[in-house]
């Protein structure tokens, strides 16, 4: 339809309006250069979030393959490796674990592989050194080498203590490669020659088929992680074989990282960006065609089409934001870099892991054209449909109708007057500074909605909680056997300043379940609606002949801790021994498992059963209870006494311990010291540290939070000097006219600076009134859904930058009115004529 | 009684062999209740002349006496303080606030002083213009002439010692350019006021009382009584 000729043209005159508008441009740049920025920023944060967590979640399933193929036969996995949806796919065989004494605190597992991706998959890749090569080679983590007390350095001898088949065997091999161990992976790899395993294990492979030793566990990766279960099913069913022969797992790093995300306040995030962003771009795109409306209107009687016109002012945008975007990208990704650890440190995600990757720059830079081109929509609009008579008699107020007005005059009105003339630039400007300010306040209301007392309560409600380190840290191995040892206790004791000490008694005993339970998953679906998966694990679970119960031996100070909401803690009746507490099936304790008054079967830990009454239903504060649940997990609660003579003779799993004001740093120095050197496994928790964490969450919140807010605020206050300068600059004419019928320099002045307040009052105006409004309910929604905030509301922040934003506004409009004023009047008026 | 008087009044613009003199020794008076016109092709000088006596620019050497002071020994803000109270301006763009209406347009100068208009003299003003059924409307929506003469009335409005008017018809057609300056002369009878007008247009420059000739800044004739 359109010609090149056309075309050329149409660039042309936009590329000569585009010079003319300098201040324009610049002021465009700047928006289009923070935009980008609060979108490039964002995006790193969230995307090397999502990245870390789920590398976090490999590193606690130990490794980064997308599926798992186990106990595979050879024939099996040469069958399995050609389906041709496989991007890659390598295996290791188990040997057995390492038995040595001091590997005890780690389970070790012996290997080969057949290549070394299955190395690197598994976070198991020499770093120094290589992969064994000959029968005596090794290589290993620095983990098991510190345990086997051997130095770091190639060339070691390594003796390893294995059985295979019940039978003890100890070999000396030569260290070939090591790698940096990495505690929060369940397990640490040892990996020696192909050919000295398969001589180890030549006589026992069959013998042991359920067995993992001696059989092919393959690592498979396909081309993307979309719909992995899908994909693995599909491999080994037309590989020929059932899902009753080959047993999968998938790596959940790819499907929990990608459902943990809330999308919501992601698009709410991205929508105040793209807000900010578009309230000032809009707005100096807005100002420009009212400047050049004349140019417009020129362009029109000379016969360009309003879609010709569109295209010039597009042009423009595009190339303000070939300027505006690269840089705001590099900045963005700056200020990412420097945010995500203040980002992690807050949502306790430990692996930083700054995502740079090409995909965000691409992103970024698409939200913000987006950005740009929708801004420019409406200011292009109205320069295509700019009349040319209009154009000639335009003005800022050509809308405007006649007005009765008379009251007497002041500047002040003028003023008035003034801002009034052109109502959409000065809402967009209104809008764009009140919304930084509305974020500010609400982040800082945010961050002191954190309250310290329910904090703690949540966390810990005595000075220490000590127990293994399986109660603190959910990345390793549990079992209820993991308790304090004596020797603990004998230390603890010869301590001074104790006041009290309350023991946690824990126990997991299989029990038989009541079938009447499956009411349980019945009325609990129907309140919170469970996933298939989780439904149809809850209902094996009720099938099968075994079934986790948590049975707790409380001290008197911690069962008068229990929260309870049905019946009595009754001392006496409990201390008979013929009566139990019960636990809610969840804590709004809607839905229970027992009823008071029911009979239960609770085993000992010789599997004796015994007959209880419950007296009454309870929750446990969560800090002294065992954080690890089966997805249906009934629990009771015993008297210390009972449970030691009933259920399992035992130390505790857990103690909470006070000590007077005195001794709070003497007993935290004996703590680390005896969890340091003396017992490994031992972990703890004091008030004291948690009260420290609490405050950093709480300044990062603030950190990341401001941060952010002021860029949003720069927007709005970039827009506003915009506004103010432009406003002045256009009328130049008019105020050197007010002057030659005798308005002073200072009256001149004064009327501008009301201008400005004005406007900043209007900021504030919308940021106490309507914002508070819309925080007030935000902060609410996220307040209630919080453990540990207590409502809490401030407007503080936004009255503190007032008077820094009254001086900008001061400084603006006197600078630009200095500016105008370099001209003298007769040359001022002159250029109008 | 002289109300404006000059003294060998130079304007000079530019250096040396660029060195341009758009005011080349004028001095002249101006009495009481006179209308004189001023004229002049373009370039010759005439509205930097009128600019000097309305104190909007400054001479290069020279005196301009208005009713007894010498306003150039003013400072800046003294000069448009004086500006407001003494002189009124009509220019051939009108110069109206876009944002006030036309009765809020005439007082401005007053308000401008801090004072309140007198509203007897104000409606006498404006019923002699004509502008009773317009006070309310923006200059926007009115014709040139209209607006012009709106201008005038602001001129009017301060009680001036002398209205200087810029080139007051170059807007308009003929037709209503003997309208507006019927009225300027009218007006500035019935209310006893100087009016110093510019203009290239010698037909419009004979209604006035006296007419000087200027010509490459310097007075060409009818500047007589100096």
């Amino acid at each position: 339809m359109f010609n090149v000729n056309n075309k050329k043209t149409i660039l042309k005159l936009s590329k000569t309006s585009f010079k003319s508008s300098r201040m324009r441009n610049f002021f465009a740049i700047i928006a289009i250069i923070l935009t980008t920025v609060l979108f490039t920023s964002f995006i790193t944060i969230g995307g090397s979030l999502i990245s870390s967590i789920e590398e976090g979640v490999m590193r606690q399933v130990g490794g980064s393959y997308h599926a798992g193929l186990k106990r595979l036969s050879e024939e099996q996995y040469n069958q399995i490796k050609l389906h041709k949806n496989i991007e890659d796919i390598s295996y290791s065989v188990i040997l057995g674990i390492g038995e040595n004494k001091n590997l005890e605190k780690r389970q070790t597992e012996i290997r080969y592989t057949n290549d070394s991706k299955n190395a690197l998959g598994m976070f198991s890749m020499p770093t120094t050194g290589r992969l064994p090569e000959k029968d005596n080679e090794i290589a290993t983590d620095t983990l098991v080498l510190e345990l086997l007390g051997i130095p770091l350095e190639l060339g070691q001898n390594v003796t390893l203590e294995y059985s295979v088949g019940g039978e003890k065997r100890i070999n000396t091999f030569e260290l070939v490669g090591f790698w940096v161990g990495d505690p929060i992976i369940p397990a640490s790899q040892v990996w020696l020659n192909r050919s000295f395993v398969e001589s180890e294990l030549s006589s026992f492979v069959g013998e042991y088929p359920n067995d993992a030793i001696g059989t092919i566990n393959a690592n498979v990766n396909f081309s993307n992680d979309y719909n992995i279960e899908e994909k693995i099913v599909k491999v080994i069913i037309e590989s020929g074989y059932s899902l009753n022969e080959i047993d999968y797992g998938i790596n959940w790093a790819y499907i929990d990282s990608n459902q943990s995300i809330n999308i919501f306040p992601i698009l709410g995030f991205v929508f105040m960006i793209a807000l900010s962003g578009y309230l000032m771009i809009s707005n100096v795109f807005h100002i420009s065609v009212a400047k050049d409306v004349n140019f417009f209107g020129l362009l029109k009687t000379i016969g360009t089409t309003p879609s010709q016109i569109r295209r010039i002012i597009r042009f423009q945008a595009i190339r303000l934001c070939v300027v505006g975007i690269p840089i705001g990208v590099i900045i963005g990704t700056l200020v990412g870099a420097l945010l995500v650890p203040k980002v992690f440190s807050v949502i306790s995600v430990d692996v930083v892991n700054v995502e740079i990757h090409p995909i965000i720059f691409i992103i970024s830079s698409i939200f913000s054209i987006a950005t740009v081109l929708i801004s420019i929509v409406k200011p292009s609009r109205i320069a295509a449909h700019i009349s040319p008579i209009e154009a000639l008699r335009s003005s800022d107020n050509l809308q405007r109708n006649n007005k009765k007005n008379t009251r007497p005059f002041s500047l002040m009105r003028m003023a008035i007057e003034n801002i009034l003339r052109n109502k959409k630039k000065t809402l967009l400007v209104t809008i764009s500074l009140s919304l930084g300010l509305i974020i500010l306040n609400t982040t800082f209301s945010l961050a002191n909605s954190f309250d310290m007392d329910r904090f703690l309560s949540s966390m810990i409600d005595s000075d220490f909680v000590v127990g293994h380190d399986s109660n603190f840290n959910s990345n390793s191995f549990y079992t209820d056997q993991k308790t304090l040892d004596r020797d603990f206790f004998d230390s603890l004791f010869e301590q001074q300043g104790i006041e009290a000490v309350s023991k946690i008694h824990f126990a997991e005993p299989y029990g038989i379940v009541d079938p009447s339970l499956s009411r349980v998953i019945t009325e609990a679906n129907e309140k919170l609606g469970f996933t298939e998966d989780r439904l149809q694990a809850m209902k094996d679970q009720l099938n099968s002949t075994k079934h986790p119960l948590h049975i707790y031996g409380l001290d008197g100070g911690a069962l008068s801790r229990l929260s309870i909401l049905q019946g009595e803690l009754d001392m006496e009746k409990l201390k008979t021994g013929q009566y139990v507490i019960a636990e809610p099936f969840d804590s709004e304790k809607d839905i229970l498992y027992y009823g008071i008054g029911d009979k239960v079967l609770l085993p000992n830990a010789e599997g004796v059963e015994k007959e209880y009454e419950v007296i009454a239903i309870a929750d446990i504060p969560y800090n002294i209870s065992i954080k690890h649940w089966h997805s249906i997990t009934p629990a009771f609660y015993l008297p210390s006494e009972v449970f030691l003579s009933q259920i399992e003779n035992k130390t505790p799993m857990l103690i909470t311990i006070d000590v007077n004001e005195q001794s709070i740093q003497r007993m935290e120095a004996f703590l680390e010291s005896y969890s340091k050197t003396i017992d490994l496994n031992m972990s703890y928790q004091s008030k004291a540290s948690i009260s420290a964490e609490y405050e950093n969450t709480q300044r990062t919140y603030q950190t990341v939070g401001v941060s952010l807010s002021i860029l949003i605020a720069l927007v709005g206050i970039m827009n506003f000097i915009n506004t103010v300068i432009t406003s002045i600059h256009a009328r130049k004419l008019e105020l050197a006219m007010m002057q030659s019928i005798g308005m002073t320099t200072r009256q001149t002045r004064i009327m501008l600076m009301l201008e400005g307040l004005i406007i900043i009052g209007f900021a504030l105006l919308i940021t106490l009134t309507i914002g508070s409004f819309i925080s007030f309910i935000g902060l609410n929604s996220l307040v209630s859904q919080s453990s540990v905030m207590s409502f809490y509301f401030t407007v503080t922040p936004s009255l503190i930058c007032t008077p820094v934003l009254l001086l900008i506004s001061v400084l603006v409009s006197h600078m630009s009115q200095e500016s105008i004023s370099k001209d003298s009047i007769v040359e001022r008026l002159r250029a109008i004529a | 009684m002289t109300i404006l008087e000059t003294k060998d009044l130079r304007k000079t613009y530019g250096k040396d062999e660029a060195i341009v003199h758009a005011l080349d020794g004028v001095s002249m008076k101006v009495e009481k209740g006179e209308f004189i016109s001023i004229v002049g092709t373009s370039g010759s000088g005439k509205s930097t002349l009128l600019h000097m006596f309305g104190g909007l620019d400054r001479p290069t050497s020279g005196n301009v006496i208005v009713d007894g002071k010498d306003i150039f020994e003013m400072k800046d803000e003294e000069l448009v303080i004086f500006r407001r109270r003494k002189v009124g301006f009509v220019f051939q763009n009108y110069n109206l606030i876009p944002t006030l209406n036309v009765y809020e347009n005439i007082v401005l100068p007053i308000g401008l002083d801090g004072n309140t208009p007198d509203h007897e003299y104000i409606d006498q003003i404006i019923h002699t213009l004509g502008l009773e059924s317009k006070l309310n409307n923006l200059p926007n929506n009115l014709s040139g002439g209209q607006q012009q003469r709106v201008a005038i009335a602001r001129a009017l409005a301060s009680k001036p010692v002398i209205v200087l008017a810029d080139e007051p018809t170059g807007n308009l057609d003929s037709k209503t350019s003997q309208d507006v300056l019927g009225l300027l002369k009218v007006t500035s009878e019935k209310f006893k006021q100087t009016v110093v007008m510019i203009t290239h247009n010698e037909e419009i420059a004979q209604l006035a009382d006296r007419v000087v000739h200027i010509e490459d800044g310097r007075i060409v004739g009818g500047g007589n009584n100096v």
